[in-house]
């Protein structure tokens, strides 16, 4: 049995290191710690966890950032769970709550006062682990016996009963597998039976196909080079190897030809970031048009005729002071496929805006230098029919942004969905070509 | 989320607490309530007026210098109150009177501030009123001189938040610099209220009507379906102008085209016959109006002060 990993998301170093302790000592794994905020999701991504904690007890600042996050992560656990340690406060509580039954993901949220005693953490995190290892050993069973399709095509969701009931310190246990909702909803007809490893030659690459690989349902193995060949005898459909890795590593390749009958191999052209970018985002428009049940070969020659096919990249300008949120969504925005350029404030930003072309500008209002308004002003007298979409949590900006004279202004209320901004961002670039 | 507005609540209310048991707040002097209600009466009389100032000695006094000062650059010595009455108009006199009457009551007020330059402010206080008056004009509106002292007392809330509370004003300043937010939206944030709420209680402690109350309050939270929302929008754009004329609170800027804010929208409607030029040709007439006055705002408050 892999040892499993417990990834708590908390400012509270010296409590992470207390429940290590305790959790090792159960020999059930290991508690790593992350600070809320930048550099979290992207370790979350890197090991995908067995177990999450989000600690928002003492995260009043951060708790936009880290909502985000948990509408990121949540749609992406396929075993273990999640726990969210929120305050007390009944408030709190129902946000959570709505929160939670968005996603169908979510195993356990708690609600916990700050002097909940560790014995009840341990037990609770026991739990999720343990879970995670029959997610797993489901997984694993012999290629034929429906295990792993019906992991990916359905993965067992919190019941009704136990989304309903927040303050049940008990975990739902899930009673009938449900299909998930969103995007792996659509993966279903695609059948994707099993793993897609992925062998590429720049770690940022594979953070960018993991999430699309994720997106899809399908279920990476191992990142790194060569580390990946290490197991032949896995149950693998596809591998995408990019040119570098295929030349460096040509013996290994022939060597699972050979020990892997059926197995695809596509090779993609080293084009870095541009072209990771067009195939993540092929792999997720694969599933948009939900291709009926093309099978492994068919998946492969589609992925392929996309990605060799030539198509421009909209370019988008991101504007935004405060870091956590610029780049979250300059993530969220890459794997969707567009260039992305960042600017902290309206002054970089009128730098880029020249040099760039970009095809819409997303921008933050209240910014220290030059702000939105005037950013505005100035896009808007050099190009009046760009689209700008702005975004504020401030009724004041909102207030004055409803009333804009300008054509192909509209307008973001934060803090907001990921999927809601890349749905806005398409209509309004749309609408303008 | 939730929970940060919880939060705000708490410690709005804890400051609202601590202005209310406060007992060294400026006070409003009775002329320039009773001067308002004098001049809301159509067919008030001169006389009055006159009545009303000279109940005062020290203020017309103050009256006198000011009127013989360089600022209005009078060949002939003015010596009475009837005669500055008739030479610079019931207005004008309304004008000098709540300015200096006002601007006497807050000078403890300044003593005690840490982070406001007096002259700066009353420059900023006084400049927003004489706009808002003429922006008023424009649209053919007339207050009846609780367009000016709306705008001189538009900020007040400002002086009593630097004078007690000034380790977080000058936090919401430098969030306010920090992250390119209004001051208003600094305050929200770190008190859970702005000035114009700490304004509003002021006026509710004074008695002053609705009307100068609400401009006091919206000008920040504009609401256009205000019974007193053309009066607060005229505050509201003196307040935006001023700044493009150099004459800010704190030295920040306009923070958007005046074009862009719904007291100007609403103000145009009252107009359905302006088009887009005509609202530019308007909005840059209101600009010329106020540029020669800029220096005599700047002086007048200087006299008074020194």
């Amino acid at each position: 049995m892999k040892s499993t990993l417990v990834y708590l998301i908390s400012s509270d170093a010296p409590w992470a290191g207390h429940l290590d302790e305790m959790v090792r000592d159960e020999r059930l794994g290991r508690v790593q710690l992350f600070p809320v905020g930048r550099g979290a999701l992207a370790a979350y991504r890197a090991a995908l966890p067995d177990v999450v904690i989000f600690d928002l007890r003492e995260e009043r600042r951060d708790v936009t950032v880290a909502m985000t996050m948990i509408r990121e992560i949540f749609p992406r656990m396929a075993a273990g769970g999640v726990m969210v340690i929120g305050s007390a406060d009944p408030d709190d509580r129902v946000a959570l709550r709505e929160e939670r039954e968005q996603l169908a993901l979510i195993q356990l949220a708690e609600y916990l006062p700050r002097n909940t005693p560790d014995s009840f953490y341990v037990e609770r995190i026991h739990a999720l682990q343990q879970r995670a290892v029959e997610f797993r050993q489901q997984a694993e069973l012999p290629a034929g016996s429906q295990g792993l399709n019906s992991t990916l095509g359905a993965i067992p969701s919190a019941t009704k009963a136990g989304a309903a009931s927040p303050e049940a310190h008990e975990i739902p246990v899930p009673v009938s597998a449900a299909p998930v909702k969103g995007k792996a909803d659509q993966a279903a007809p695609l059948e994707i039976k099993s793993h897609v490893r992925v062998l590429l030659s720049r770690p940022e690459q594979q953070v960018a196909l993991l999430e699309a690989l994720l997106d899809v349902g399908a279920r990476p193995l191992q990142l790194g080079d060569n580390g990946a060949l290490q197991n032949s005898d896995d149950d693998v459909d596809f591998l995408i190897v990019d040119s570098v890795c295929a030349e460096r590593h040509a013996g290994l390749l022939t060597q699972m030809r050979r020990s892997i009958p059926g197995l695809r191999i596509i090779q993609v052209p080293d084009e870095g970031e541009r072209g990771m970018r067009r195939l993540s985002r092929d792999i997720s428009a694969l599933l948009a048009t939900s291709v009926p049940a093309a099978g492994p070969a068919e998946l492969a020659e589609q992925i392929r005729a996309r990605v060799s096919e030539d198509s421009p990249v909209p370019v988008l300008l991101l504007v935004e002071d405060e870091q956590n949120i610029r780049e979250l969504t300059a993530h969220y925005l890459l794997l969707q496929g567009y260039e992305v350029h960042q600017a902290e404030d309206g002054m970089e930003a009128m730098g880029l805006f020249k040099v760039r072309r970009p095809a819409l500008i997303l921008s933050d209002v209240y910014m220290p230098r030059m702000n939105g308004f005037k950013l505005l002003l100035e896009v808007k007298n050099r190009v009046p029919e760009l689209p700008m979409l702005m975004m504020t949590g401030y009724s004041s900006a909102a207030e004055v942004l409803n009333s804009s004279k300008y054509r192909n202004v509209s307008f973001l209320a934060k803090p907001f969905r990921l999927s809601e901004l890349g749905e806005r961002i398409r209509t309004m670039l749309g609408a303008a070509s | 989320m939730m929970e940060t507005r919880k939060l705000e609540h708490e410690r709005r209310q804890r400051i609202l607490e601590r202005i209310a048991t406060l007992d060294t707040l400026p006070s409003l002097p009775r002329v320039v309530s009773d001067m308002l209600r004098l001049l809301a009466d159509a067919n008030y009389n001169i006389d009055e007026l006159m009545t009303l100032v000279q109940q005062d000695p020290a203020l017309t006094a103050r009256l006198l210098k000011l009127a013989n000062s360089a600022i209005y650059g009078r060949p002939r010595q003015i010596d009475s109150l009837h005669e500055a009455m008739v030479l610079l108009g019931a207005k004008e006199i309304h004008r000098l009177v709540t300015t200096i009457s006002v601007m006497r009551s807050f000078d403890d007020a300044f003593t005690r501030g840490r982070i406001l330059d007096k002259e700066q402010f009353w420059a900023h206080s006084v400049g927003t009123g004489e706009l808002a008056v003429r922006v008023a004009a424009h649209f053919g509106l007339d207050f009846r001189g609780v367009d000016f002292t709306a705008g001189l007392l538009h900020d007040v809330g400002k002086v009593v938040l630097d004078q007690h509370f000034h380790a977080e004003f000058r936090d919401c300043l430098d969030l306010s610099h920090r992250r390119g937010l209004p001051q208003f939206e600094a305050e929200t944030r770190l008190l859970g209220l702005d000035h114009a709420d700490v304004g509003e209680r002021l006026a509710a402690r004074w008695g002053l009507p609705d009307s100068l109350s609400a401009a006091i309050s919206q000008h920040h939270a504009f609401d256009a379906s205000h019974a007193s929302a053309r009066l607060v929008a005229c505050v509201r754009l003196g307040n935006h102008l001023v700044k493009d004329e150099n004459l800010s609170c704190l030295g920040e800027d306009s923070l958007w085209e005046l074009e862009l804010d719904p007291a100007w929208h609403l103000l145009c409607s009252l107009k359905p016959m302006l088009d887009e030029e005509g609202k530019r040709e308007l909005l840059a007439a209101m600009r010329r109006d106020f540029k020669g006055s800029r220096d005599r705002v700047r002086g007048m408050v200087s006299e008074i002060t020194s």
